[in-house]
């Protein structure tokens, strides 16, 4: 009998090895899924401040739209009001038409993320504007940031996605 | 041989259920909640005060829950947000006058509230009657009791009573002219004490308060911007039957007074027509026992509404799995200069 396993050995051998694969393939599997997330709230935060810049910083220079050739940083804010959540209309127009060149628009956003803008006058329903690259390929997250602004006397809503 | 056998298979079953417990306890399952969706849910409502602001409409906001609930729908996407409001600092749209009086003064204290406008916005009133034992509730609760008459106010249970609606939101005017001496009640309540004798004054005056913290500031504001009131009126501090009754501040504090004689009448102290106690408790004294003008009823109205209940929601607070109250700050300056505090409230019911 000496060095032959009994099958009550043979089951606890494998119920052994089977929890040790067990834990092997929990412990090994949370690091992605916490890269995961870290990553997932890379993007919220980045989406967040894009929609941050956009509204509440007049962009540098700051009359950018005057030479739209020249624009460093995008930003709607209107600098002779200087109020929060408060956006220049002249800036709304330039920055709509300078989004037929996505890529441009992308350099002056500053993000290495695909995103699409839309801003819509609430009071009237007008898109004032509209930019989003020409391919749109799904990822795994898509973050979407809503802001209700003002500009002139109306009000709008602005509609950040990223992925 | 196989019992022993059977022995290792049980304990190697027990070490692993054991290893099993340690393991979840030492590595719980790994769950991550972000709190993004709060996140977004206080800046919306961060965005919509602002917005509303910046479009000069936060004002209508804040006294129209109709325009309001149509600006939320205009700007908050989400149909599972709920939302409420709350307003501090500003007269109620609707002021409820809890009034122990005669139906008579009922009658004339709802001809001189009616049609009120304070900085472009109507303010009305609704009157109903409670006696002192206990305070009548009106519809939900009162925002001013008005005390009208000379009331023996000396029992316990009218200061118990007094005290425990000033626990409330809710203040006091009393109307009334002392032909008895003052009990202790006018002192502990509404801090009157007799100051003796008075000559013949002319008129009375409006006094102007020295500083935005003095207790007369509100009616003030209200009575000479809001309301439109002279600064001098036809004098009514003086009861036909009691010529030399003189009521001053128990402890002859002239900021604590609205209104008073014009003359010395030889003494220091200037008799009152108007006297606060803190900004929720008032004492007027009672105009229609001579001849008064609309500046009496001005001034009867700035009381009621300085110390009236200023806290107001636009409804109960729903029942809400998450949500956030911003505050906003807002000032108007049409007819009067008006601080309020305005709370905006957005939730998840679920």
């Amino acid at each position: 009998m000496k060095g032959q396993f009994s099958v009550e050995q043979l089951i606890s051998l494998s119920i052994f090895i089977a929890f040790v694969a067990y834990f092997f393939f929990q412990f090994f599997n949370l690091r992605p899924v916490y890269l995961g997330e870290v990553k997932n709230e890379r993007i919220r935060s980045e989406a967040y401040q894009i929609s941050e810049l956009l509204i509440n910083d007049p962009g540098y220079p700051v009359n950018w739209n005057q030479n739209p050739d020249s624009t460093q940083r995008a930003g709607l804010s209107d600098q002779n009001v200087n109020k929060t959540n408060f956006l220049s209309s002249t800036k709304i127009d330039v920055f709509n038409s300078s989004c037929t060149d996505y890529n441009k628009v992308k350099k002056w956003i500053g993000s290495d993320y695909e995103f699409s803008i839309f801003l819509t006058d609430k009071s009237t329903g007008v898109l004032r504007i509209s930019c989003y690259p020409s391919k749109v390929i799904a990822k795994g997250i898509n973050v979407t940031v809503r802001r209700v602004v003002a500009f002139n006397s109306s009000y709008g809503e602005l509609i950040l996605q990223m992925w | 041989m196989k019992n022993k056998s059977f022995v290792a298979m049980l304990e190697m079953i027990l070490v692993v259920i054991a290893l099993f417990i340690a393991f979840n306890v030492f590595f719980p399952g790994f769950s991550y909640k972000n709190r993004w969706s709060e996140a977004l849910l206080l800046q919306t409502a961060r965005d919509v005060m602002l917005t509303a602001d910046r479009i000069d409409k936060l004002y209508e906001y804040s006294f129209n829950q109709n325009s309001l609930q149509n600006f939320l729908n205009d700007v908050v996407s989400s149909e599972s947000i709920i939302s409420w409001s709350e307003r501090d600092g500003a007269i109620k749209n609707q002021i409820v006058i809890a009034c122990n009086c005669t139906n008579q003064q009922m009658v004339n204290l709802n001809s001189w509230m009616f049609e009120l406008k304070i900085n472009g916005r109507q303010i009305s009133t609704v009157q109903c009657y409670t006696n002192l034992e206990f305070i009548n509730p009106c519809m939900d609760s009162s925002d001013v009791l008005v005390i009208w008459g000379e009331k023996d106010l000396s029992a316990p249970i009218y200061y118990n009573t007094l005290k425990k609606y000033l626990n409330g939101n809710g203040g006091i005017v009393e109307i009334a002219d002392f032909k008895s001496p003052l009990n202790q009640i006018q002192n502990d309540i509404f801090d009157l004490a007799d100051g003796g004798s008075w000559a013949s004054p002319d008129y009375d005056i409006i006094l102007k308060p020295n500083y935005a913290n003095n207790v007369t500031y509100q009616a003030y504001k209200i009575y000479v911007n809001g309301l439109k009131g002279n600064t001098t009126m036809s004098e009514f501090c003086k009861l036909p039957s009691v010529l030399n009754k003189k009521i001053v501040p128990s402890d002859d504090d002239s900021s604590k007074v609205l209104s008073k004689i014009n003359k010395d009448g030889g003494q220091a102290t200037r008799a009152s027509c108007a006297i606060f106690n803190g900004t929720r408790i008032a004492w007027i004294s009672d105009f229609t026992e001579t001849t008064y003008d609309t500046n009496h009823t001005k001034l009867l109205a700035s009381l009621l509404l300085a110390t009236s209940n200023k806290k107001e929601a636009s409804s109960s607070i729903p029942i809400i799995r998450t949500g956030y109250l911003t505050s906003y700050i807002n000032i108007k300056n049409a007819d009067m200069f008006e601080v309020y505090k305005f709370d905006l409230g957005l939730g998840y019911p679920y």
